[in-house]
């Protein structure tokens, strides 16, 4: 996008004033070039979102912003249900609360290079990844209605991961209001095999050094340290987040006449957040993101068997657990008043500051981590929230450098064997059942993460606290 | 894919009026012959595109979530 088009507020923060159907302005929080190398989408998606009804203060993106499906993956909106605020499965994504965990091992890099194969192949042996895998739990019908009640803390019941887990995941690992009976049956059949898988595509499980620290006294409270390992998880919701995403974006555009919406783009389908068709949304919704907290929580259980295999005697706590495609209802102050909204965070993260009531004691003084995955061959990032992230985002932040290129063009340049040989030849071990997704999700493929997580520096929504390097990576 | 583990590639499809019906050939997934490298996610509305082209042959896209 041409930055011309935007009033320049700061180096790192560019807006569009309301013009024509906009209720609020768009706020696009990146640097010069960032905003240069956004598509055109970015900012006509970014506008069409601050048209919807309810919205509040502005329409937001961050600095990964992207085009996407209705609203731009990196987009932030919040609505307030009393002015007639609608809630938007493409406010959301299809990939219902993917996310990322971060467990450190008190384990010192040079250690783990002498056993680096082994742990890689226990890694990949253990945690069933990749396009037509499998888990090892087959839920029946009132099992999977407890998973989506119940989320982490179920899986947590059921004997995966421990319940020192909970509390350093959002919402402490159970989202309320989840109604089992919003989701489909096809959404629950296209589940019932995928429990403790990781997925494909962008999805990984990594292991990582920790090279450098920006925040001492703020890594000294997450645990950590240089030259120590970090195993990290990026996956969701897995077929049923997906299949809920569907089958509400279809049924959304369809009930927009009848719901006197008037949607500039199907793609923005959304319903009144006090309607039926809002309600039925929002209760599956949750479930997705409890269905991908339970998802997380047994990865890491099965990543922690494997990890104690060949590392005997390291444990992995849970440093945290963040998602970056959800819908909550967060207060937040609005021209000096209170209010509950529907904060809408699609390919972006929660980055709650210091003294939120709702982050852990543990987090108090420093604000919530917030986890930034980079690529396979580059760079991942541990961050914290900040004060001023409240007001200027609704306290969100990025979450992780987009594409830079399609999987097709990806496909066409890189050799899934060449890949993982040049990677090798860099001290990262890669493991992964298809060339073919290794050479789409080559490191090429994708921007830079380093200057993303800059500019939501630089834009004051997070600050960076680690940068992380990657060592072994399970993709599937 | 994610239900019945099944990949098709051979499809017979007739249309009579406003009503489509199809048949679809396929096989069980085989990983390691097969290399799926990425999950459908969903379809979307996104450049959805029904439409004759100029030689008389009909095209239905759009794009899908991976």
């Amino acid at each position: 996008m041409d930055p011309a088009r935007f009033e320049r507020v700061s180096d790192f923060e560019w807006r569009l004033p309301r013009t024509g159907r906009m209720r609020v302005p768009v706020v696009i929080y990146a640097s010069e070039a960032l905003i240069r190398g956004m598509d055109d989408k970015v900012g006509e998606q970014a506008v069409n979102v601050a048209a919807l009804q309810g919205i509040e203060k502005a329409s937001y993106a961050m600095p990964d912003a992207h085009w996407g499906y209705g609203f731009p993956v990196g987009g932030v909106a919040a609505f307030d249900p009393k002015q007639g605020g609608v809630v938007s499965a493409g406010g959301v994504g299809f990939d219902i609360s993917c996310g990322v965990r971060a467990m450190t091992t008190g384990v010192a890099a040079e250690r783990v290079r002498t056993v680096q194969r082994e742990l890689a192949d226990a890694l990949f042996r253990h945690v069933p990844a990749g396009v037509g895998s499998t888990g090892r739990l087959r839920l029946n019908d009132s099992e999977m209605d407890a998973m989506l009640l119940g989320g982490a803390q179920w899986a947590v019941g059921r004997g995966f991961g421990l319940a020192a887990d909970l509390e350093r995941i959002e919402e402490r690992g159970r989202m309320p209001g989840a109604l089992p009976s919003s989701v489909s049956d096809h959404a629950k059949r296209r589940q019932r095999e995928e429990m403790g898988t990781l997925g494909s595509g962008n999805h990984y499980l990594e292991v990582q050094e920790i090279e450098e620290i920006f925040d001492a006294s703020t890594a000294e409270v997450f645990g950590l340290r240089v030259g120590e390992v970090v195993l990290s998880i990026h996956c969701g919701s897995r077929g049923l987040g997906h299949q809920i995403g569907t089958d509400f974006l279809r049924t959304m555009a369809a009930a927009a006449p009848r719901l006197g919406i008037e949607l500039p783009d199907r793609e923005l389908a959304c319903a009144p957040i006090d309607s039926a068709l809002g309600e039925e949304y929002l209760g599956a919704m949750r479930a997705a993101i409890n269905c991908a907290l339970a998802n997380r929580e047994i990865v890491s259980h099965l990543a922690r068997d494997a990890f104690a295999s060949v590392l005997p005697g390291a444990s992995l706590p849970l440093l945290y657990d963040v998602s970056h495609n959800t819908c909550k209802v967060e207060e937040h102050v609005v021209d000096g008043a209170s209010k509950r909204l529907y904060v809408h965070r699609k390919g972006a993260t929660r980055a709650f500051g210091p003294d939120h009531p709702d982050l852990p004691g543990v987090f108090r003084r420093t604000g919530q981590p917030v986890l930034i995955g980079g690529t396979m061959g580059t760079a991942s990032y541990i961050l914290a929230g900040t004060r001023e992230s409240e007001a200027r985002s609704f306290g969100s932040s990025c979450h992780g450098a987009g594409r830079s290129m399609s999987r097709h063009a990806a496909l066409k340049r890189w050799q899934g064997r060449a890949v993982v040989d040049q990677l090798a030849r860099e001290g990262i071990t890669i493991r992964s059942p298809s060339p073919r997704g290794v050479a789409e999700e080559a490191p090429g493929a994708y921007k830079s993460v380093d200057a993303v997580v800059d500019a939501a520096q630089e834009a004051r929504l997070s600050r960076k606290v680690a940068r992380l390097r990657p060592m072994v990576c399970v993709k599937g | 894919m994610a239900v019945r583990k099944v990949l098709f590639s051979r499809y017979q499809v007739t249309v009579e009026g406003s009503r489509l019906s199809a048949a679809a050939w396929g096989e069980k997934v085989d990983v390691g012959r097969h290399q799926p490298a990425v999950e459908i996610k969903g379809a979307t509305y996104t450049e959805l595109r029904v439409a004759r082209e100029a030689d008389g042959s009909w095209v239905a896209q759009c794009v899908v979530d991976v």
